[in-house]
């Protein structure tokens, strides 16, 4: 079992996710923006962070920066969702671990997960 | 002595020369009103005259600046500065029309976009002696088409949101079905995944479309086999289409360098076009082989084919042929349009060879190194 956070301001995706990852039989919290995200996060203590790159407040970029610059989660694996295009450079350029692009194939989703358990 | 006559005489110079007044003012009107510069250069001696109107469009004071080429140059965009002055001197020494678009900017540092429309005069040797042309301000129509654009970029983005959870619960109830022994429900759920993964498709057209409008398509070159390529999606397709059989002739055995994911969506695109448009065949004929440089893809249909008026029409952005069977063929008419920009960036050529009512065989030629 693996502890998943999920960050989106788009409820369907969310419920989408959490819905797919329990039938894997994973542990999902879901959240529908970045407040307090930083507590929520020592709080929570997930193996993985999903977190979408446009969202109102703060925003996914952001996010990530302050978890980067933050030992404790300096190394937790962030993953970006976005139906933007350049997706792979935004992840590359915002210091994502991977990127999960809308819309996608559930085994995408299995594999990323797989991927950094 | 006829006093007609005498009153005849003297109102003659007038008389010729209202009309070309009354044309010359005319004509400075027209260029205020639309505020449209003229300029003439005259090739050999170098020198340059324009209309007042000419210095308010690069954002120059009006006043006695006539001949000095530099003074224009110094307002043009660093980065558009040397395409314009490769392009007149292509022009002045071919004497073939020109044609620009460049970026001015103006003392208050503001960006003016500008075209120059120009024709070449030859001299009684036939060597290019003048050049006289028009500049207008396009700014406007390029922050419309930039507007638009940025449309169409937005629009996909927020369309694929709720495609993306679409799919997902449709998979979800996919997973949920495993079990059940429903055969119509698998079925019906099947298909609702593969029509959002068109409505999915269509979104991402219209996405490239406006990516390859603001010249943002990237291309991401890798080695691979265009045959193995072509297999792996023939396949993909024959799984969901029972109505043709794929054949394939592949010859090329050796890999190319481009992009692999935008060359298949061309051999996509042409295996799809060949099976819409040959509704009544069960054929579609793939070959690949190497010419020189080049590897060499067609794919066959033998369906409705395409008169020869449209054959070179079609790549255009948009465009479909109305036919009274027009309403069987949906589709947004950016298929074709995509993969010739594809194709065309990679230094390759597409092409169709067509006979109305036997079928349609399109070809692209790929360089197997790619350019630099």
């Amino acid at each position: 079992m693996t502890k998943i956070l999920v960050c989106d301001d788009d409820q369907g995706i969310s419920e989408v996710i959490r819905i797919m990852l329990e039938s894997e039989g994973h542990q999902v919290l879901t959240l529908p923006n970045g407040k307090g995200i930083i507590r929520r996060i020592q709080e929570y203590q997930p193996d993985i962070f999903f977190v979408d790159i446009w969202m109102p407040g703060i925003d996914g970029k952001e996010i990530i920066k302050l978890l980067r610059s933050d030992p404790q989660t300096a190394t937790l694996p962030i993953i970006i969702i976005s139906a933007l295009d350049n997706i792979a450079e935004i992840s590359k350029s915002c210091g994502a671990t991977d990127y999960l692009p809308k819309p996608f194939e559930m085994d995408h989703l299995f594999g990323l997960v797989k991927k950094y358990s | 002595m006829n006093p007609i006559q005498l009153s005849v005489e003297p109102s003659t110079e007038p008389k010729v020369t209202k009309p070309l007044l009354h044309s010359q003012e005319r004509l400075e009107l027209a260029q205020q009103a639309g505020n449209i510069g003229t300029f003439e250069w005259n090739i050999q001696t170098n020198e340059v005259v324009w209309t007042k109107e000419h210095e308010t469009l690069y954002g120059l004071p009006t006043g006695d600046l006539q001949g000095d080429v530099q003074l224009l140059l110094d307002c043009v965009h660093p980065e558009d500065l040397n395409n314009l002055q490769e392009a007149f001197t292509v022009s002045a020494e071919q004497g073939t029309d020109l044609e620009l678009e460049y970026r001015v900017i103006w003392p208050d540092q503001t960006t003016r976009f500008l075209l120059s429309k120009a024709k070449v005069y030859v001299d009684q040797e036939n060597r290019p002696e003048r050049m006289i042309g028009v500049t207008m301000d396009i700014t406007e129509r390029k922050e419309l088409e930039r507007r638009k654009d940025e449309f169409i970029s937005i629009a996909s983005h927020e369309l694929k949101t709720p495609i993306a959870s679409l799919k997902g619960y449709n998979q979800i109830l996919q997973q949920y079905l495993k079990k059940n022994t429903d055969p119509k429900l698998k079925e019906y759920i099947d298909k609702m995944d593969g029509q959002i993964n068109r409505i999915s498709q269509l979104v991402g057209s219209l996405l490239d479309v406006s990516k390859l409008q603001e010249n943002k398509l990237e291309l991401n070159k890798e080695c691979f086999s265009i045959d193995d390529l072509i297999k792996e999606l023939a396949e993909d397709i024959q799984q969901i289409v029972d109505t043709h059989t794929i054949r394939l002739a592949l010859n090329c055995n050796c890999e190319i360098e481009a992009d692999k994911f935008r060359t298949g969506q061309v051999i996509t695109n042409l295996i799809n076009n060949a099976i819409k448009y040959s509704p009544k065949a069960h054929d579609v004929v793939i070959r690949s082989e190497i010419k020189n440089n080049y590897v060499q893809v067609s794919v066959e249909d033998f369906g409705v084919g395409i008169t020869k008026k449209y054959q070179k029409l079609i790549f255009n952005r948009f465009f479909q042929i109305n036919t009274k069977i027009r309403g069987s063929f949906f589709g947004l008419g950016l298929g074709l349009y995509i993969s010739s920009e594809i194709i065309r960036r990679h230094g390759g050529r597409i092409w169709v060879e067509s006979v109305k009512g036997k079928g349609s065989t399109f070809y692209f030629r790929l360089p197997i190194k790619a350019k630099k």
